[in-house]
């Protein structure tokens, strides 16, 4: 047998084995296995190969599917709230795009260390009366005598002999 | 659960205990009183020396001589009641009834036997003085010097 022809006719062979050629191409390939012994050999081969193919594949078509069971995807975790861009996030990002936050964080605190400061050294603030009258009941005249700012109170008792320039008068 | 509740009552009665001591103004409170007894009068020009904390308040009297004749302290509380003799028979009375808004309320009465001169209530800062004065005594006045602190 010519060899050349072998290899021409040996690609066909798979062709001829799944009933895929027609015609006169089959015819010939078919005269050609009938006279070749080793084109028939290899025909078997593909023969024997595409049954244990499909057989194959028809034990896994019938292959019950249901028991697998695939681990169930996890559940992507939610945001951060922290990372969710709130409104005044997005302000506070937009701001700081464009205007640097340290000096102006800068400037208010030396601002209220300035009024807590001022607020320190102011002295402490005395009462405005030391002594405030609520009531006042005598048998005779009496007289009430603010001074000093109010820091002083006097409460002068009069009696019926009492010389009007020895009361106390108003500081 | 028996146990706890006597806990709690317990603890209750203690939280009470420290309010009372710490509310301003309760009985438990420290009130120094200090009250001089001072003799006024136009005969001769001295000025006693213990007087010398009160003597820019008793330089707005038209008199020359101021002698001390009595110095009264008093540790009390709020809620105390305290009486002096004054000279002439004269009784001072002093009732500490309250602290309110950091001074000492106060109700004080000068009585001569059963007329009383002066009833009066008032409030005193800490550390300043009333003075009260206008009381015939011997050839002048008395005045009465009440300061207090607390």
């Amino acid at each position: 047998m010519d060899p050349r022809e072998c290899e021409l006719i040996e690609p066909a062979l798979s062709a001829l084995a799944d009933r895929e050629l027609f015609g006169p191409e089959r015819e010939t390939v078919a005269g050609h296995v009938a006279v070749c012994d080793a084109c028939r050999r290899t025909l078997e081969d593909y023969r024997v190969l595409g049954t244990a193919f499909r057989e194959g594949i028809h034990a896994g078509s019938e292959r019950d599917l249901s028991s697998i069971t695939w681990p169930p995807r996890p559940e992507p975790a939610p945001r951060a709230p922290s990372r969710v861009l709130t409104r005044w996030r997005r302000l506070i990002y937009d701001v700081t795009r464009w205007v640097d936050p340290w000096p102006v964080l800068a400037g208010a605190a030396a601002l209220i260390a300035l009024v807590l400061g001022i607020g320190l050294i102011q002295p402490a603030r005395e009462p405005a009366n030391a002594v405030e009258i609520e009531r006042v009941d005598a048998a005779g005249p009496v007289m009430v005598i603010p001074g000093n700012g109010g820091r002083m109170t006097i409460i002068w008792l009069f009696d019926a002999d009492d010389q009007p320039d020895q009361t106390p008068t108003p500081i | 659960m028996t146990r706890t509740v006597p806990i709690i009552r317990a603890l209750g009665v203690l939280l009470l205990a420290q309010f009372a001591a710490t509310v301003p103004g309760s009985a438990q409170t420290p009130v120094h009183l200090t009250v001089q007894v001072i003799h006024a009068s136009n005969t001769g020009s001295a000025v006693d020396p213990a007087l010398a904390k009160i003597r820019s308040q008793l330089g707005s009297m038209k008199y020359s001589s101021y002698t001390l004749l009595d110095t009264r302290p008093f540790s009390t509380a709020v809620g105390g009641k305290h009486a002096m003799p004054l000279p002439g028979g004269k009784t001072l009375d002093l009732y500490p009834y309250g602290l309110s808004g950091g001074s000492l309320e106060l109700m004080v009465t000068i009585t001569d036997g059963s007329k009383r001169l002066l009833d009066t209530t008032f409030r005193l800062a800490n550390g300043a003085t009333i003075l009260v004065g206008g009381p015939a005594h011997a050839d002048g006045v008395l005045i009465v010097a009440i300061s207090g602190s607390f």
